[in-house]
């Protein structure tokens, strides 16, 4: 699988949506510069310091960044990102309730968001998992 | 008044049209029709009025936000309650009816919060209201939403209620029936509390590992039954 840690070094402003508890991963990013948020509308998160406690399919939030990292993409409607933006895409078909966008290929996933330009893509081992590192494609 | 209920396909027969009427002939204490859409008529008394549940469906057939129809039921009918088959009215509900809230339903007080629906919330596992029992009168707001985000919510939901709880619980924008006066069967060791007792079973056939036995109105216990055979 791809290192986050690593990739994230090259980005000054990084969005990590649908996170889930990735508190320690924030507070690392931001401890050597790095501007880094996490959206995500679970109410556990509320007033957590680098969060932003909302939905971002339905909510009205920026996403402006210079990377978006998207995990748990099975779990939420495609939403359109800005375009021009790199992304990590990461989702699963282990379906569980709750799961609207059963993830299958990464094929799939560069197809729901539109990524253009791909750097990386790959499964883990029980192929459950996939993920693309790529640029949404300019429209 | 004017209440409002769906039926289609064959869980439920006739007779739990005919016997919601007759559970609200005797506990709602002021004039009321009851109106049915329904695709199957068949069997209903007289006293309902029928109409095509078609007339409900504006986004066309979906597996996707189950009843959705009841929203759409809020842009034909100004005000009314909408009420679930799957329910048996035993007391007084006319200030139940008449309450003047735009939008009223049930919060799900019989399930511990935290460990029930704030656990599983991130995954999108969650849902703590229940729309068996809806006071509406004219919810632009929920309607205006509905119709602007449609692609997204049919996508996202499976069901209606965890729409509402997603969307509009997690915004503090719905009002909820004060704890006591509506119970569930399943939960409330099968007496009757309250004034109405919700039977629901659909969130078993929705979801993956829910064990628990529930049981539909008619299955219900001898004295259910004969209170509800009762308004026939």
């Amino acid at each position: 699988m791809i290192s986050l840690e690593q990739v994230c070094m090259k980005y000054d402003r990084i969005i990590i949506l649908a996170s889930n508890d990735v508190r320690e991963f924030l507070r690392t990013l931001n401890n050597i510069g790095i501007d880094a948020i996490a959206i995500d509308y679970d109410p556990k998160f509320e007033n957590t310091m680098s969060y932003v406690n909302k939905d971002f399919v339905f909510d009205d939030v920026d996403l402006t960044a210079d990377l978006i990292i998207h995990k748990n993409v099975e779990k939420t409607y495609p939403v359109e990102l800005p375009e021009g933006t790199d992304v990590i895409l990461i989702g699963d078909n282990d379906q569980h309730n709750g799961d609207c966008t059963p993830i299958k290929s990464c094929e799939q996933l560069i197809s729901l968001y539109d990524v253009g330009e791909i750097y990386d893509q790959g499964c883990d081992e029980e192929e459950t998992h996939w993920y693309v590192y790529g640029k949404i494609r300019c429209r | 008044m004017n209440f409002f209920t769906l039926k289609w396909g064959s869980k439920y027969g006739p007779e739990y049209v005919n016997r919601l009427y007759g559970g609200l002939k005797k506990h709602y204490h002021k004039p009321f029709t009851l109106t049915c859409y329904t695709n199957n008529h068949k069997g209903l008394r007289e006293e309902v009025e029928v109409k095509d549940i078609k007339d409900l469906r504006k986004f066309g057939p979906t597996d996707r936000v189950f009843t959705y129809e009841k929203l759409i039921l809020m842009e034909k009918h100004e005000s009314g309650v909408w009420l679930d088959l799957d329910i048996l009215i035993h007391n007084d509900i006319t200030n139940m009816a008449d309450d003047p809230s735009d939008y009223k339903m049930i919060w799900n007080y019989w399930n511990p919060y935290w460990m029930k629906s704030l656990r599983w919330f991130g995954k999108g596992a969650s849902c703590h209201v229940n729309s068996s029992f809806v006071k509406f009168d004219n919810p632009e707001w929920l309607i205006k939403f509905t119709n602007d985000n449609w692609e997204k919510i049919e996508w996202t939901y499976k069901s209606l209620d965890k729409y509402l709880f997603y969307q509009h619980a997690r915004n503090d924008r719905l009002q909820y029936w004060d704890e006591g006066l509506i119970e569930n069967y399943n939960v409330s060791g099968k007496t009757l509390p309250g004034k109405v007792t919700i039977f629901n079973t659909s969130h078993k056939y929705n979801n993956k590992g829910i064990e628990d036995v529930l049981y539909e109105l008619h299955e219900a216990d001898s004295r259910v039954i004969k209170m509800w055979k009762s308004y026939d």
